[in-house]
């Protein structure tokens, strides 16, 4: 079995199949990561083969620095947001002053809960809710960092993540906990 | 809310979505690889701001050439300037022949040449051949046939007199003075006007005959 430094260098060299190697090691888990920032599994699709795409054409910029599977991650990631702004999911992105029927959190667990049916959750949010409760709460950015990213102000970024937090809680209450009383 | 509340809710979905995988369609791999072939297939842009190499390689071989011409042809230019200042320099050699009778004038011979230089030089060449003495009129002789206008080359006349007679050196002399110049000379390609050819009336080439002829059927 090739190591990951043999496929890098038979890539770098546009051979098929290493390329198809590497597609094969990253994609399942990078289809998760696009299926985030997507509305359905189609356009998480469509998201992973631009990226991957990318991922070929830059390799020869990829330096060592971080694992390969997070310099991939970070490409899908930024093909996500370049994919939501050219279908103008950016427009009218405000503040969210609305935080009544706040639900906390104490003592509700995501244990049990399959990975796709939190991923269905996340797709149902509004884009602009989902893309920063994706970026704040999985992907670990910073508000300032995601309002320089999103191209708006830190409040809002704040006050998405809220509402996509609050809408996250009752849907995890709703589903899974109907019979606990919602505070 | 506290703060660990906040961590545990994020730390949550972290850990939900950090081991899941999905299963692609091949219609995704399918699609990379149509794109990648798209890619392979178009030549690669240079580096170098978009333009092709050789585009940039004709501008700059373009330039020297350019600039190389250009010192070419100002050097030139200067070059024909400093020839067409006219510099006449006369050379005057006086020949004393040994058997010829003392009356007989001293050859005074003048070249005109021109020279590339600003300075005016007169190099004057005196043979002497002669053994005898020469007869105490030649100082008069020489002083009639010098021409008047030109005072240095009296100058140098006298500096013949004081030589020995008996020495055989020739004497240079350079004299600066302003060029003459002529009106000819003012202009380097001056030429002089030739006579416009008289113009001939339109009708001188006509000839104009007469006659009388009948059409045969």
């Amino acid at each position: 079995m090739q190591s990951e430094s043999d496929i890098l260098k038979a890539c770098l060299q546009n051979d098929r199949i290493a390329q198809r190697q590497l597609y094969n090691a990253y994609a399942g888990k990078m289809l998760v990561v696009c299926c985030r920032y997507a509305s359905d599994k189609a356009e998480g699709e469509d998201i992973l083969q631009e990226a991957f795409i990318k991922v070929f054409q830059n390799l020869k910029n990829f330096r060592g620095e971080s694992t390969l599977g997070a310099w991939i991650k970070r490409i899908v990631v930024n093909s996500a947001l370049n994919h939501l702004r050219a279908g103008q999911h950016w427009q009218n992105q405000s503040d969210i002053e609305d935080q009544a029927n706040f639900i906390s959190d104490e003592g509700l667990s995501l244990d049990g809960i399959h990975f796709q049916d939190l991923l269905n959750m996340i797709q149902k949010l509004p884009k602009g809710c989902q893309t920063v409760f994706n970026l704040y709460a999985i992907e670990g950015y910073q508000h300032h960092e995601i309002a320089e990213m999103l191209g708006i102000s830190e409040g809002t970024s704040k006050s998405q993540y809220s509402r996509a937090k609050q809408l996250l809680q009752a849907a995890v209450a709703l589903d899974y906990y109907p019979r606990k009383k919602i505070s | 809310m506290t703060d660990d509340n906040k961590h545990s809710f994020e730390e949550q979905w972290r850990q939900a979505f950090d081991e899941s995988s999905l299963t692609p369609s091949d219609m995704v791999w399918d699609g990379i690889d149509s794109q990648l072939d798209k890619i392979a297939a178009t030549p690669l842009k240079p580096s170098g701001g978009g333009l092709p190499a050789y585009y940039i390689g004709g501008v700059l071989v373009g330039g020297i050439l350019t600039a190389i011409t250009a010192l070419w042809y100002f050097n030139n230019s200067e070059k024909k300037e400093v020839e067409t200042k006219p510099v006449i320099t006369k050379e005057i050699i006086l020949e004393k022949p040994v058997n010829k009778v003392p009356e007989a004038p001293v050859e005074i011979k003048e070249e005109q040449s021109i020279l590339p230089a600003k300075t005016q030089v007169k190099s004057i060449e005196i043979e002497e051949k002669v053994t005898q003495k020469l007869p105490d009129t030649l100082p008069q002789l020489k002083e009639n046939t010098v021409p008047e206008d030109i005072a240095e080359e009296r100058i140098i006349l006298d500096t013949i007199k004081t030589l020995p007679i008996s020495t055989t050196k020739s004497l240079q002399v350079t004299v600066t003075s302003k060029p003459e110049i002529h009106e000819i000379d003012k202009t380097p390609y001056y030429e002089k006007p030739k006579p416009k050819p008289k113009k001939k009336s339109i009708l001188s080439k006509v000839k104009v005959s007469v006659g009388v002829g009948a059409y045969q059927q």
